[in-house]
């Protein structure tokens, strides 16, 4: 007996050691922890939380790496002891250099490992947190129903934004892919998917119903909604109704293109029908801007800088901030995350190695590019080594009388660059940039390939002397997606081509084409277009593409431009050049640089990019297009 | 509320447990009563000590008198006490492996047995299996076991898992770096058949525990476990093998002290060979020159033989200062680095308790040379480890044991304080161009290459002043066992419960915080001279730079998200009988729970129901079935259980009367296995489930670093959910035989095996999903593999005399998988398809020869990108899909993975008296390794030394000249960074000798053994470097060019001493 209750005894020892009262669920998982979708989109509170998330899915080009390469076209090139940023890639023609099995370096930020919506710029992709985000959207939007305590201004809003969303990811990918499927509902886990690429138009039709319905639900002005008046301060990223009009005019801008016209239809020209769409869009915008009614004006052009970067301003996010603190020229910009982290790389790509930047990712704009800015006089400039008595361009002068946007984004020979003090084993004649030819400014390595510099996007005391990146200057850089400079410029083009005259215009809009144009040249003071190029559409199309590559010059825009106009293959835009000349004396710094007279100035090709027809569209990932036949890979790849 | 219990013992005393807790502070207080009483003792004592054929002595020989019931066990010393009577007294000595022995006691006090090899009883040596063990003549599973007296000769390695190279057949392991502290190498057991983790199981002491820091010296015996029968019971965590580590326990008898202190010198191994300055300028010249027609500016970059001169060899300090040289490896690595480690353990007991307790500390020297920072610290690598353990076994009642083992480790590892980027403190080594700066310059400051600082980096400076910082992780693990016979109610029937609590503390961020402290670095300009320095004015003050000590004291923190507790409880019942003296019947049956959480996560279940039965018949047929009930949370509840189960039967051929004529053969038996194991460590956590999250905001604020959040909380799907998740399953089938020829003099065993794995689990960015999905497409079982291969374990050992042995032990595995069924994009070219191929097959261009002028080159087949770039001096790339251009179609499976195929190893060995020595050799082949280290790649003036470059004198060199300003496409590098990763190491070797002679003992020791021996003495293999692969187990995932740690060479010499 006594035995038997021993063991009895141990038996319950043991079962009270291992637990066996056991819960039949052990394996469940505990329903604590366990967010569900019902929660998710009850109410505006944590549906806009759900919606919030896309914001961190736009990619932040300025500031994807510590140096960053987002300008493609014929306007910019790198210096060459390091060749891993895509421009490089582009040059050569190898335009699988956008996808990160072929970026060893891993700097583009076209494409990175998963879509990450942290607060990390360095994760950011665009192609795959484009594909996340629409599935986001699409996720939120078929749950709409779900969201019970809500006002219609609140349903609106989050439909609004997620429509947006949805259409600009899109778009944003349709403009370097071609027409893709159109995702419009949420994919299922368990079925094969089979969406047939469609034709650019096709695929643009529908972002743009969604970008027509999302500018339709937004507000103009999010303070003065209910949800946005709780959240003052934090409203001017939140997509309104001008971003919808903007990205639907442009679109449709994109679509008419004759780059995606032809591969829509086979003709080689603007499609007259888009155009129209597009010009009507604009219209709605600028009507709406230019009667105060959204806060996006532009900016003077003293303070034209703020579109791209501040400083000295508690790290402001850049936008073309206007004085009266409420309205600015960035429409579209995704957020900041850590406004510190331009000044250690973008902050110095534009500055000349060895003697006043460290480090040798210097990209410099090319001579063939700084051409297209033009004289005081609104004349452009036709050959750089001649002399033209219509525009007063004289090449021992080639300084003189230019566009002010010349002066306020390129840096040439003879200019200051370093104002303070330096140390006393660097030469002082380093403090000016030395960009004839020989000069030290010029280094194909680590410093200017072409005789030129870039400061369009950081301060000119972005050096080592000046520091002006150092903590204490909260200089914070950003070069916005969208800016109302652009939407004048995308109105003027879209209404010539939809009219066949520079006088063409939306009926609901009192500006011209023209008109257009030169609300751009006024504010920078530049002369207004001349009479000459007012006789035909052909003609002035030109001017207007010239004032595109100035004012928007090096914002990641040339590359599309040049494609969708179709010239990206064709002679000049293949080349990139660089000037040769020397000093007609040694540099006087009491002199303006600007009066500096110069000799031999010649113009060099350094390289020629070898493209065909195959560079108009970049190659899909080799994964995708080897699933099924019908969704195919760009022609040529 | 408490349950008190009363447990009865024989003489009528009564002791009162309460909760576990309480135990364990009973068992403590009992610990310190009992050690130390002795056995009592009465009439005529005799004493001995036992030694077998190796000299070593024999811990659990069996001593009884002959003809009387009394006998004892040597304890692990090998000795024994034993009272006899009558006038005649013999003692019979016996232990498994051994002849048996008679020994007269007449007139006798002391005896020392020397016992004889007698392998024809190996099939009585016990085997470690899951959840117990069998005599080896029973096993009918592919089981390898190797015990602690191996184990210790491996040259002074202090990872356990390092230690387990070539010593166990089928195990097969990679290292890659030689970080203190971090040598674990991967561990692989056969052939890897999944492209998930196929890391195998590890238990010590019948538990999941990390392998690293445990110290060798506590460990008994490690038992592989390869097949079905072997691991089903392991159900859904056998499918990659199991380790089975068992550590030492206590024998009944006088404490004994057993003492080890060993000192390692330890050298680099081989690192990529490089040319110094002077050669490499003059290659940079050739490469210039031959590139001219692409890149004519590139000949401003040539350099006058009259500088390159000076380089080599500079007139002066200045010049030695303006034209640096630098050999990185030997300016950073000292040419040894010395480790100890040290070692006591007391093992004993009575008849209440039997204990074993060990301490042992072990300290890894640090390669790095030390390099003053001149801020009061002296930063480096180094680890520290001491291991406690405890072994406890009380025998209650008569029937009842209760088993508590405690074990803690401290591991204390210092490193720089780099969070990330630790390469770099290794990097110049690797990757810094030999002219570039100087270290340290002659006025004490750092050099840099003021140019581009990111081209040039200085190691030493990093190393000297990043700080110091000590990672120490705790680790303790306890065992409560209580193992209560129930043979009154049914004969052989017992149970055991037992639970276990594990936690691990890792503590960072302690020692000396220098980050963002900047030094003055200077830079000399080989063209003009003249100094630059990297700091002009002091960031705080903008007065001039004063170097100074601003690091801080940091105190550490628990890394809360890298605490790791695991609660395992189990009961088993164990039946064993035997019917008449021809049938053995044995039962198993066991549940257990697992819980385990690392840091904040929610604690994850796991949830086991285990069976076996086994029978034999006569000792010549044995059977075997049994089988595991698994439960996983990872899937739904359609899936969550499920049932594995095998089955063996072995034959003893050798012990049928038909064998007996044949007298050569001593052992003969056939074993086969059969049956299927699961996996579910491919599969995320409730993959079943769609995941939401909650937490994270915008940033829609426009000013502010960082700017402000929005007010609105995320909500976010995590991961989509797939219900038909289920388990992978292998069917693992294993033949094998074991032999004995000879009397023993060959012995072995031959297993063949095949796994076919089944429903694999594919995550979701290995599907053939579309981009467009938009999420990571869920996990699905959509895969399968079979892997085979083979394995043989032959041993031989004769003696030639008396005194003199020989002997050998020769291993050789071989296992290779393919993949049948991957869920891959369906239209890609069949040979570009991983169906088909090894698992992780490299893929690669491939070369063949080069273009030797313009014509050969234009007549070759175009690249796709860049093929305007290409020179005489380039190779050929097969043009595989013969569409006449080189693009990604011709990307093919190239050579093999980065598992090796073949493993062998060879170990020689040779005793007289008390002296021996051995040497073992370990090889693999069938294995490819990428290691790319590209001469002036991002143009930096860094070149290898690969052999010959491509000339046109010379169309058939090892490696093309290299590229300086130009851009070839990818393409052109074809296969010649692909390395046949074969190796064979001289891996361990030793000369000892043990002196057991009286005067040893006249100073109180029992034994003393001195050992010289070394571990991975020499490398034969054409790769540049001696690593294996190219993970890091510290630092993170590396890629070779990055380097790691030099792995190393030991040399090892020390002492055993038994008291």
């Amino acid at each position: 007996m006594k035995k038997i209750i021993r063991i009895a005894v141990s038996v319950v020892l043991i079962s009270c050691m291992t637990g066996t009262i056991s819960c039949k669920k052990y394996l469940d998982r505990s329903p604590e922890s366990v967010v569900s979708a019902e929660t998710a989109f009850k109410d505006f509170t944590n549906f806009q939380g759900y919606t919030e998330e896309l914001y961190n899915c736009i990619p932040d080009f300025t500031n994807r790496y510590w140096t960053n390469s987002w300008n493609w076209g014929d306007d910019e090139i790198q210096s060459s002891a390091l060749n891993f940023h895509i421009v490089n890639k582009i040059d050569n023609g190898d335009f699988w250099g956008w996808q990160r099995e072929s970026d060893g370096w891993g700097a583009g930020w076209m494409d990175v490992n998963g879509a990450n919506t942290n607060d990390d710029r360095f994760s950011k992709g665009l192609w795959p947190l484009a594909w996340y985000g629409i599935r986001k959207a699409n996720l939120g939007l078929e749950n709409m129903k779900l969201m019970v305590n809500a006002t219609d201004e609140e349903r609106n809003l989050i439909k609004g934004q997620l429509l947006f969303f949805r259409a600009w990811f899109h778009f944003q990918l349709m403009q370097y892919f071609g027409g893709l499927p159109y995702i419009d509902k949420v994919l299922p886990a368990d079925q094969d998917l089979r969406s047939p690429r469609l034709k650019y138009q096709e695929c643009a039709a529908l972002a743009a119903k969604d970008f027509r319905e999302a500018a339709d639900l937004l507000p103009l002005n999010w303070n003065n909604t209910a949800p946005g008046g709780k959240t003052p301060g934090k409203n001017e990223l939140r997509i309104d109704k001008a971003m919808a009009l903007g990205y639907l005019g442009k679109n449709y801008l994109w679509a008419a293109s004759p780059l995606m016209n032809m591969v829509s239809t086979g003709t080689r020209t603007y499609d007259v029908e888009l155009c129209k769409k597009a010009s009507a869009a604009f219209a709605e915008l600028l009507n709406l801007s230019e009667s105060g009614q959204i806060p996006y004006k532009l900016v003077s052009f003293d303070k034209y800088y703020t579109n791209f970067y501040t400083f000295g301003q508690n790290w402001q996010l850049p936008g073309g901030n206007n004085s009266d603190g409420v309205s600015r020229e960035a429409i579209f910009r995704g957020p900041y995350w850590d406004a510190h982290g331009s000044t250690y790389g973008t902050a110095k790509q534009y500055t000349p190695g060895p003697t006043i930047e460290e480090g040798n990712v210097v990209f410099t704009p090319t001579a063939n590019y700084v051409k297209n800015y033009g004289m005081k006089n609104g004349l452009p400039i036709t050959d750089m080594t001649k002399a033209d008595a219509e525009s007063g361009y004289d090449p021992q002068y080639p300084w003189k009388n230019r566009d002010p946007r010349f002066y306020n984004d390129i840096v040439f020979d003879g200019v200051k660059m370093v104002k303070g003090s330096m140390p006393s084993d660097i030469k002082e004649f380093n403090r000016y940039a030395n960009l004839y030819t020989g000069g030290s400014s010029r280094d194909e390595r680590v410093g200017s390939r072409t005789g030129f510099l870039l400061f369009k996007f950081t301060p000119i005391t972005s050096n080592r002397f000046d520091q002006g990146y150092a903590y204490g200057q909260n200089l914070n850089i950003r070069v916005p997606y969208m800016r109302l400079a652009d939407i004048y410029l995308m109105y003027a083009e879209a209404s010539t081509a939809a009219t066949g005259s520079p006088f063409g215009k939306d009926p609901s809009f009192g500006k011209t084409a023209v008109d257009a144009i030169n609300v751009l040249r006024d504010r920078a003071g530049v002369g207004r277009v001349a009479a000459k190029f007012q006789g035909s559409a052909d003609e002035f199309m030109k001017e207007i593409r010239r004032e595109r590559a100035v004012e928007l010059s090096f914002e990641g825009h040339r590359f599309n431009d040049l494609r969708r106009w179709l010239q990206f293959i064709d002679l000049p835009y293949t080349l990139k050049t660089a000037i040769e000349f020397d000093r007609a004396s040694d540099l006087n710094p009491a002199v303006d640089p600007k009066d500096n007279r110069v000799v031999n100035l010649r113009e060099r090709t350094i390289l020629q990019r070898p493209f065909t027809e195959k560079h108009y569209w970049f190659p899909l990932k080799r994964n995708d297009v080897n699933m099924y036949p019908e969704f195919k890979q760009n022609p040529g790849w | 509320m408490k349950a008190y219990i009363k447990v009865k013992r024989g003489n009528g005393r009564s002791y009162r447990y309460s909760n576990p807790a309480r135990m364990f502070y009973m068992t403590v207080l009992l610990f310190i009563t009992f050690i130390g009483v002795s056995v009592a003792q009465e009439q005529r004592t005799v004493k001995g000590q036992v030694f077998d054929q190796q000299k070593a002595t024999v811990v659990g020989a069996t001593v009884r008198v002959k003809g009387r019931n009394t006998a004892t066990q040597t304890n692990s010393k090998g000795e024994f006490a034993l009272t006899v009577t009558g006038s005649n007294p013999v003692l019979i000595i016996n232990y498994v492996g051994t002849t048996t022995q008679e020994v007269d006691v007449k007139d006798k006090d002391f005896i020392t047995v020397n016992l004889k090899d007698n392998i024809a009883q190996l099939g009585e040596v016990i085997v470690t299996v899951a959840y117990g063990q069998q005599k080896k003549q029973s096993v009918v599973g592919a089981i390898v076991q190797t015990d602690s007296k191996t184990l210790e000769r491996t040259g002074g390695v202090s990872s356990l898992g390092a230690a387990l190279t070539g010593n166990l057949p089928g195990v097969v392991t990679t290292a890659s770096t030689g970080i203190p502290g971090g040598e674990d190498p991967q561990i692989l057991i056969r052939a890897r058949s999944t492209w998930n983790n196929a890391s195998p199981l590890i238990l010590v002491d019948g538990v999941e525990r990390s392998i690293n820091n445990i110290d060798i010296s506590s460990v008994a015996s490690v038992s592989v476990l390869k097949d079905a029968s072997a691991t089903a019971v392991f159900g859904v965590r056998g499918a990659n093998g199991v380790i089975l580590i068992t550590t030492k326990r206590g024998k009944e008898g006088k404490a004994e002290i057993r003492a080890s202190a060993n000192t390692v010198i330890k050298a680099p191994s081989k690192l990529p060979a490089r040319l110094d300055s002077y050669d490499m300028f003059q290659l940079r010249n050739k490469a210039i020159e031959n590139e001219l027609a692409l890149r004519p500016a590139a000949w401003n970059d040539i350099m006058p033989q009259d500088i390159i001169n000076k380089y080599r060899f500079p007139a002066n300090e200045t010049e030695r200062e303006r034209y640096p040289n630098v050999d990185w490896v030997e300016t950073l690595f000292k040419n040894n680095a010395i480790s100890y480690n040290a070692n006591v353990n007391i093992a004993g007991g009575t008849k209440f308790v039997k204990y074993f307790t060990s301490a042992d500390y072990q300290k890894e020297g640090d390669l790095f040379k030390t390099f003053d920072s001149n801020r009061g610290y002296t930063a480096g690598y180094g680890f520290n480890r001491l291991n406690i353990r405890s072994n406890l076994d009380f025998q209650i009642t008569p029937t009842t044991v209760f088993t508590t083992n405690i074990a803690g480790s401290r591991g204390v590892r210092q490193r720089p304080w780099i969070n990330i980027n630790e390469y770099n403190t290794w990097g110049a080594a690797y990757y810094t161009a030999p002219n570039l700066f100087l270290p340290k310059y002659s006025d004490g400051s750092w050099g840099y290459y003021a140019p581009n600082a990111g081209q040039g980096t200085n190691s030493a400076m990093l190393l000297a002043t990043s700080g110091s910082e000590i990672l120490t992780t705790s680790r303790i693990t306890t065992d409560f066992i209580l193992e209560q016979s129930l043979g009154m109610f049914v004969k052989g029937l017992s149970i055991r419960g037992n639970l276990s609590i594990d936690n691990t503390f890792i503590e960072n961020g302690r020692g000396i915080n220098d980050i963002n402290n900047p030094t003055q670095q200077k830079y000399i300009d080989p063209q003009t001279g003249i100094a630059g320095y990297s700091v002009d004015k002091d960031p705080s003050t903008q007065f001039g730079f004063k170097e100074s000590d601003r690091w801080a004291a940091a105190g550490g923190a628990v890394d809360n998200g890298a605490t790791q507790r695991r609660m395992f409880s189990q009961v088993r019942l164990n039946y064993a009988t035997k019917i008449g003296e021809q049938h053995n019947i044995g039962a198993l049956a066991l549940w257990n729970r697992d819980q385990t959480a690392a840091g904040s996560i929610i604690p994850s279940y796991r949830e086991e129901w285990v069976f076996r039965t086994t029978y034999g018949f006569k000792g010549k047929y044995n059977f075997e079935y049994n089988g595991a009930y698994n439960g996983s949370e990872k899937f739904g509840p359609d899936y969550r259980f499920a049932f594995f189960s095998s089955g063996g039967v072995n034959w003893n051929i050798s012990e049928e009367k038909f064998m007996k004529p044949l007298k050569f053969i001593s052992l003969l038996k056939l074993r086969g296995t059969y049956g299927s194991v699961g996996d579910d460590s491919g599969s995320p956590r409730f993959a079943y489930i769609d995941e939401w999250s909650f937490g994270g905001r915008t940033r829609l604020g426009t000013s502010g670093i960082p700017a402000e959040q929005s007010v609105y909380n995320w909500y976010r799907q995590t991961s989509v959910g797939n219900p038909n998740v289920r388990w992978e399953k292998v069917k693992k089938a294993n033949i094998g035989v074991d032999f004995g020829l000879f009397g023993d003099v060959l012995t072995g065993s031959v297993d063949v095996f095949r796994d076919k794995r089944t429903d694999i689990l594919s995550s979701g960015n290995n599907r053939a999903i579309p981009s467009y999905y938009g999420a990571t497409a869920p996990t699905a079982n959509k895969g399968q593999v079979n892997a085979s291969g083979y394995e043989f374990d032959i041993r031989f050992s004769k003696y030639i005399t008396t005194n003199i042995r020989l002997w050998s032990n020769v291993n050789f595995t071989h296992a290779e998988n393919k993949i049948i069924v991957a869920d891959i994009a369906q239209l890609l070219p069949d040979y570009q398809k991983s169906e088909g191929k090894q698992i992780f097959q490299n893929n690669s261009y491939v070369s063949a020869g080069y273009y030797n002028n313009w014509d050969e080159l234009y007549a070759g087949t175009a690249h796709a990108e860049n093929d305007n770039q290409k020179i005489p001096g380039n190779v050929y790339i097969i043009d595989y899909n013969a569409d006449g251009v080189i693009d990604a179609n011709d990307n093919v499976p190239y050579a093999h993975t980065g598992n090796p195929q073949n493993t062998y190893s060879a170990t020689l060995g040779f005793d007289w008296k008390n002296f021996s020595v051995f040497a073992q050799f370990y090889g693999v082949n069938n294995v490819t390794r990428q290691v790319v280290l590209t001469s002036f790649g991002g143009q930096n003036t860094l070149a290898f030394d690969q052999g010959s470059i491509w000339s046109k004198n010379n169309t058939n060199p090892d490696v093309p000249m290299p590229r300086w300003a130009s851009t070839p496409s990818g393409y052109q590098d074809g296969n010649r960074y692909f390395y046949d990763a074969s190796y064979i190491r001289l891996k361990n070797a030793e000369i000892a000798y043990t002196f057991n002679q009286s005067w040893v003992k006249k100073v109180g020791i029992s034994t003393l053994r001195l050992f010289l021996n070394g571990n991975n003495l020499a490398v034969w293999s054409k790769m540049p470097d001696d690593r294996e692969a190219n993970y890091q187990s510290a630092g993170g995932q590396g890629w070779a060019s990055q380097g790691a740690y030099p792995t190393v060479k030991r040399y090892n010499f020390g002492a055993n001493i038994t008291f």
